[in-house]
């Protein structure tokens, strides 16, 4: 083996990363690794605490995503009470999910993508990024920070704060909804449906115009997981785990609750995030993709109007097929994007949403609780084990880039196969290489804490170690 | 305000302030210290790491407001596990106040000198 190149830290996604490239001689991709090189430590430290405390300890898993931990750790612990939640209460946390949805994957798409599409792979460092985007086009920046605010003001309005809540609790939630706050909601959201399907028409012109980079970036054959209502149809908060096999078949529904019979995880000893697997398939035909595009691609339709007929554009792309290239994910997460808008409006205009009946008390029945959501990023797991105190004995989380591990390294090792020359390295051939990593907007603080600010720095070294090239952006 | 860390959605409501006040936590540097900010382009290449600076900077360029700013900082010396502030934290959080509660005092001094109508 020759040269090594090395991605630290891979920029604009949420937390740290390092990507390792490695060059034959003749300065062409051997094998490329995505390392997740820090220790997540919150399934330890669960250990010994109160059940009913989850919801508010897991959500400081992150800053991004937080209701996605809340949402699935109260649905764990719903579990343990035995509980089945009042209808009002269910309608209240799926509210807030939607606006975490609508925040998250708009902050995705401009903050994160969007310099990479709107600017240009290879446009200059210094403008690639949001301050480039706002110059270019103020008028969609403007929108998105207006998406990404009612998204969060959804959360704030419904569960009292944007980040870290203490709203849902096992057996529902705290606080009821009123009219005020209702027609606030429904007000916001109608202005920002528009916003939504201007930025599914960039993605759409983008791709026309990439039609050949978008079907060829990344593109893979692979699993899909994701959950579907009862009738198949796309689903974030709750129904049932469906997976998908590389050819477009659905080979299995169940029950999040067994989820152990279904998934199994592998470690390697270049990262600490584990490749969860579809048990069916084996560890080495089971790897699956979750997220957007897995859901849309497990998905048999839409529940709301606007966005099943953008779904239905969707499935065109590969005749029907589950679509494959990793730079779907962007158009797919504005499609769900458009979904969480249209589904809040539909909880908002629902009679039950301003019942006082949003709780039901409940002590530990059961030693074990499951909860599984749509995160934004892909599905989240959440298993308890307790005591007959309702004292933590242990957790297992299995959170979205988990389970999208083994499709990121695919991704990073096929783009820099397909980009990366290292006799004449350009920085936006690297570029190219984060992106992969970007198309699946993976939340690495949910098994990492991001500490502090690290330059990108490329090192190429000889075969006899000694440093060749180095590239630095600060 | 009380936030984990800044974020885009947060420019709106900026936009309507003439002053504003980032305090955080430091990691080093003196107990307590405060500076006038201004806008600057600092990108940080981790979403979960926006300096005020860059976030002004954000504010100008999109919203063309320049409110005046200061970064109040306040040194933390035990990051570990645990419940409640260092005593030392503490003592710096109680000068942080102090110095918080002059700036608005200042503020207010200043302004209502400018509204006074001049001879």
């Amino acid at each position: 083996m020759g040269e090594k190149i090395t991605i630290n830290p891979v920029t604009r996604i949420e937390g740290h990363a390092r990507v390792s490239i490695f060059l034959d001689d003749q300065g062409k991709v051997e094998k490329t690794y995505f390392h997740v090189d820090q220790y997540r430590g919150y399934e330890k430290f669960t250990e010994g605490r109160p059940f009913s405390e989850m919801p508010m300890i897991t959500e400081r898993i992150c800053g991004i995503c937080p209701i996605s931990h809340h949402l699935a750790s109260a649905k764990a612990c719903d579990a343990v009470i035995g509980v089945d939640i009042p209808r009002p209460a269910k309608l209240l946390r799926e509210l807030v999910h939607m606006g975490q949805i609508v925040q998250s994957h708009a902050m995705h798409f401009f903050e994160l993508a969007g310099p990479d599409l709107l600017l240009g792979w290879d446009a200059d460092p210094a403008v690639r990024n949001v301050v480039g985007l706002i110059q270019a086009n103020p008028d969609i920046a403007l929108k998105a920070v207006k998406l990404r605010k009612f998204g969060q003001r959804i959360i704030e309005l419904t569960a009292g704060r944007r980040i870290h809540p203490t709203f849902a609790v096992p057996g529902g939630v705290n606080a009821a909804l009123d009219e005020a706050r209702r027609d606030e909601m429904l007000s916001f959201l109608e202005e920002g449906i528009p916003y939504i399907q201007e930025g599914i028409e960039i993605a759409k012109k983008w791709i026309s115009e990439h039609k050949e980079e978008c079907n060829q970036f990344a593109s893979f054959p692979s699993g899909y997981m994701g959950l579907v209502k009862k009738d198949g149809s796309l689903e974030l908060y709750d129904g049932i785990v469906r997976f998908m096999d590389k050819e477009g078949k659905i080979v299995r529904e169940f029950e999040g609750k067994d989820y152990l019979k279904y998934i199994g995880e592998k470690v390697e000893d270049w990262t600490y995030l584990k490749f969860p697997f579809f048990k069916e398939l084996g560890p080495e035909e089971g790897f699956y993709r979750v997220g957007p595009l897995g859901r849309l691609n497990v998905a048999d339709s839409i529940s709301t109007p606007l966005a099943h007929k953008e779904f239905l554009e969707f499935k065109k792309v590969n005749g029907g097929k589950p679509v494959e290239s990793s730079l779907y994910y962007h158009y797919a997460r504005l499609i769900e994007t458009l979904y969480a808008a249209e589904r809040a409006i539909e909880i908002l205009k629902d009679p039950d949403i301003l019942s006082q009946d949003v709780f039901t008390f409940g002590t530990p029945k059961n030693e074990e609780g499951i909860g599984v959501i749509e995160a934004p990023r892909g599905t989240l797991i959440h298993h308890y084990w307790v005591d007959g105190t309702g004292t933590m004995k242990k957790s297992n989380l299995i959170v979205a880039t988990g389970h999208n591990n083994w499709a990121m390294s695919k991704a990073v090792d096929l783009v820099a196969r397909g980009f990366v020359d290292g006799k004449n390295l350009k920085e936006g051939m690297l570029n190219r290489v984060e992106g992969a990593i970007r198309c699946y907007d993976p939340c690495l603080s949910c098994s990492t804490h991001a500490v502090g600010k690290m330059p990108l720095i490329v090192e190429i070294y000889n075969q006899e170690g000694k440093l060749e090239k180095r590239i630095q952006r600060d | 305000m009380f936030l984990q860390e800044l974020s885009l959605d947060l420019l709106e409501e900026l936009a309507l302030c003439d002053y504003a006040v980032f305090v955080d936590a430091a990691l080093e540097g003196e107990e307590v210290r405060v500076r006038e900010i201004f806008p600057e382009n600092k990108p940080s290449f981790l979403s979960h790491h926006l300096l005020p600076e860059q976030f002004l900077f954000w504010l100008e360029e999109l919203y063309h407001r320049r409110p005046r700013a200061f970064l109040l900082s306040l040194r933390g010396y035990n990051f570990d596990f645990g419940e409640g502030l260092s005593p030392e934290a503490l003592a710096s959080a109680e000068k942080g106040i102090k110095i918080l509660e002059n700036l608005i005092k200042e503020v207010q001094e200043r302004e209502e000198e400018n509204e006074r109508p001049q001879n």
